[in-house]
């Protein structure tokens, strides 16, 4: 028991037997973390370094060979116009949909926060979208828009507009993309705004009052926006990560058309992979995304971090 | 100096009636405090003052002009929060450089935008030259750096004042200020707030709940009850005349003593001791026999006294509390606690069980009706 004691006595038969005893609950703690670590080596470390892998191969799914072809499959595809295109679109996909959706969820969250009687109203009705599944809700928006019998092809007409083509016309489609993913996800940004606005202390609101803050810019500039830091870094963070994740629209609308007009960087991967069963490539897709999203959250982390005020 | 008049204020929140008919004139330079029990209104009262509530009837003056209708930032007044509400991303000195900020142009007061305006230095030296005796004053000048999250309850509090006085207010509403203070650093702070509205000279409303507090601080009080005002008056009024038993029972610390008096024709009987000359009427009808008062003794108009004294009455001591300059006995009588205030040297030899006699200086009671309304004509005297 007393240290000192351990100290002054020769390491002899007493202080072996507690070292013994030591090392004992180190291996039964090892043992306890074993599930997790073959859970997480078999389903997250292990296919990323599978991924990696095979990204310098010409592996071809259900072959029975492959060889290594090194850097091959990233020079092909960063070689190909075809491939520059798809980022390109994904690039301007994610520059529409991001900041779209962030300041319309932050508008939303504002508009239903100064509301008292219909709140829960608009709140429901603004997330609804978010409990759908965007595959079904993709045919719902497919008959909307539809150039001849479509819900806005309707609306144009009554404005005596001439309708839109709207998922065939190829400088179009892209925002049409954006809008439904948009419009699906918005509702949870909101939700997610209008939790960090109620965990706003009313008090700050009444001494900005007091302190001469008269217009409702001064209090948001001045209480609001800062206030709402750490909730705004999560969000946008969410929304890169949602908006690079957007998939299932264009799978069920589009294929990536017209004339890969709106083919993006995950639609590519899943065509290469799983309908031309060209693994290799597909891998190497998947890396440079990989890439990219680590190198984006690790920058978000570190800029706004620091800029972020927590109280 | 600017004072402020209420006349016949309310506030109703759906069907309560949180502040009812209040009237109260408070002189430019007073030093006013607003005391009563948790939901006496007091609170609502302040912020309706203060802007952040609305009246539902009657009216609040400024100067001799109707204020209820300005936002509170068009009232030129200015208060301290009871938890500071102090801005958590802004600096100390941002802090107390807010209300300066927001008399300037619409650009100037944006973050971002302000770095457009050639002036904004000036005026940032402008706003610097006036923060700084303010922080100087209070002694937070080498705290201007820091944010409220690195402070100190004490430093926060002192920012929150800081914050309040440098705009030069005409009037000064404080909700609670010092509650979330400790008890140390509560005393001291007192002295510093009383020193300040002696420094600064404008009005200041303060609102507590400790009646400690009012009474040390304020000029005068006014006392709230379930949104009505029980009595307005100078700390020593309200503890030597108050206006009814709530007053009396609310205001000194330990609680007056509160006896039970059988009022009987012209004579009256608390515990077999007669008392003469009884009120005859009560409201101008006739006291009824074996009508019930209350006797209101301060625990300093008790005296110890030898149980052979005609008037003694005596029960078993039940706490003592030794205070060094005091002491108060706690004595069990008829199911009450009887608080006698009686010099140290007095408890020293006593100890809880023994029965004590003890005796009310009668000219010292104060007595009350069966409803609690004062009865001021009457002093009581014992018969011989």
């Amino acid at each position: 028991m007393s240290s000192i004691e351990n100290i002054s006595s020769p390491p002899r038969g007493h202080s072996v037997a507690a070292e013994s005893s030591d090392r004992a609950p180190i291996l039964a703690n090892a043992a306890y973390l074993i599930p997790a670590i073959v859970a997480l080596l078999a389903f997250f470390i292990l296919p990323t370094f599978v991924t990696i892998g095979l990204s310098f191969t010409d592996w071809r799914l259900g072959a029975r060979s492959l060889s290594f072809v090194g850097l091959d499959n990233y020079r092909d595809l960063l070689a190909s116009g075809a491939f520059n295109d798809t980022l390109w679109n994904t690039l301007k996909l994610n520059l529409f949909v991001i900041p779209t959706s962030f300041l319309t969820a932050l508008l939303l969250a504002l508009a239903i926060h100064s509301q008292t009687r219909l709140a829960a109203f608009w709140q429901t009705v603004f997330f609804l979208p978010v409990t759908s599944t965007l595959v079904a809700m993709a045919i719902v928006w497919q008959w909307v828009l539809h150039p001849q019998v479509g819900m806005a092809a309707w609306v144009l007409r009554q404005l005596g507009l001439n309708p839109i083509n709207w998922l065939n016309d190829p400088d179009l489609v892209l925002y049409t993309i954006g809008f439904i993913s948009m419009w699906q996800l918005v509702g949870y940004y909101m939700v997610l705004f209008l939790a960090g606005l109620l965990a706003i202390p009313r008090h700050l609101y009444e001494a900005a009052q007091m302190d001469g803050a008269r217009s409702g810019l001064d209090r948001f500039v001045h209480v609001t926006w800062p206030m709402l830091g750490p909730t705004a870094l999560f969000v946008l963070i969410i929304t890169i990560i949602k908006s690079l994740q957007i998939f299932d629209v264009v799978r069920v609308l589009t294929k990536g058309g017209p004339n890969g007009a709106s083919e993006i960087i995950l639609h590519t991967l899943y065509q290469e992979g799983f309908i031309y069963f060209r693994t290799g490539i597909a891998a190497a897709i998947a890396t440079l995304f990989f890439l990219v999203m680590l190198a984006l959250t690790l920058y978000q982390m570190r800029v706004f971090d620091r800029r972020v005020h927590y109280s | 100096m600017t004072g402020i008049s209420l006349n016949a204020v309310s506030k109703r929140f759906g069907a309560t009636d949180v502040v009812r008919d209040v009237s109260l004139d408070v002189a430019g330079g007073e030093f006013v405090s607003l005391l009563g029990p948790s939901g006496c209104g007091k609170t609502t009262l302040l912020r309706m003052i203060a802007g952040l509530e609305t009246v539902t009837a009657g009216e609040i003056c400024m100067g001799g002009e109707t204020i209820q209708h300005l936002s509170p930032s068009a009232r030129n007044i200015a208060m301290v929060f009871q938890s500071y509400a102090l801005y958590p991303h802004k600096t100390v000195f941002e802090n107390v450089a807010f209300p300066l900020l927001m008399q300037q142009s619409m650009v100037l007061r944006l973050p971002w935008l302000r770095h457009l305006v050639p002036n904004r230095h000036r005026v940032d030296a402008e706003i610097a030259a006036r923060v700084d005796p303010v922080c100087h004053l209070l002694g937070i000048d080498h705290l201007t750096a820091r944010k409220p999250a690195q402070l100190s309850g004490g430093q926060r509090q002192r920012v929150a004042l800081a914050r309040a006085m440098v705009r030069e207010p005409k009037l000064f509403l404080m909700d609670e200020p010092l509650s979330n203070l400790d008890a140390k650093l509560r005393a001291a702070t007192r002295a510093e707030i009383i020193d300040l509205h002696r420094r600064l000279g404008v009005t200041f409303l303060y609102v507590t709940h400790d009646q400690g507090e009012a009474m040390t601080m304020s000029s005068r009080i006014v006392l709230l009850n379930e949104g009505r005002i029980q009595q307005v008056g100078t700390p020593l009024d309200l503890y030597n005349d108050p206006a009814n038993l709530f007053v009396a029972e609310f205001i000194g610390l330990p609680k007056i003593n509160v006896l039970d008096l059988h009022a009987d024709g012209k004579e009256g009987r608390i515990d077999g001791i007669v008392l003469r000359e009884m009120p005859s009427e009560i409201d101008g009808v006739p006291t009824p026999r074996g009508a019930q008062l209350h006797v209101g003794l301060r625990p300093e108009a008790l005296q110890l006294c030898s149980e052979d004294h005609p008037h003694a009455m005596s029960g078993p001591v039940h706490i003592i509390e030794h205070l060094g300059n005091e002491a108060i006995l706690r004595v069990s009588k008829d199911a009450k606690d009887i608080c006698i205030r009686v010099q140290p040297e007095q408890a020293i030899g006593l100890s809880p069980g023994r029965t004590v006699s003890f005796r009310p200086a009668w000219e010292r009671a104060l007595l009350f009706d069966a409803n609690g309304s004062r009865l001021r004509a009457t002093r009581l005297r014992a018969a011989a």
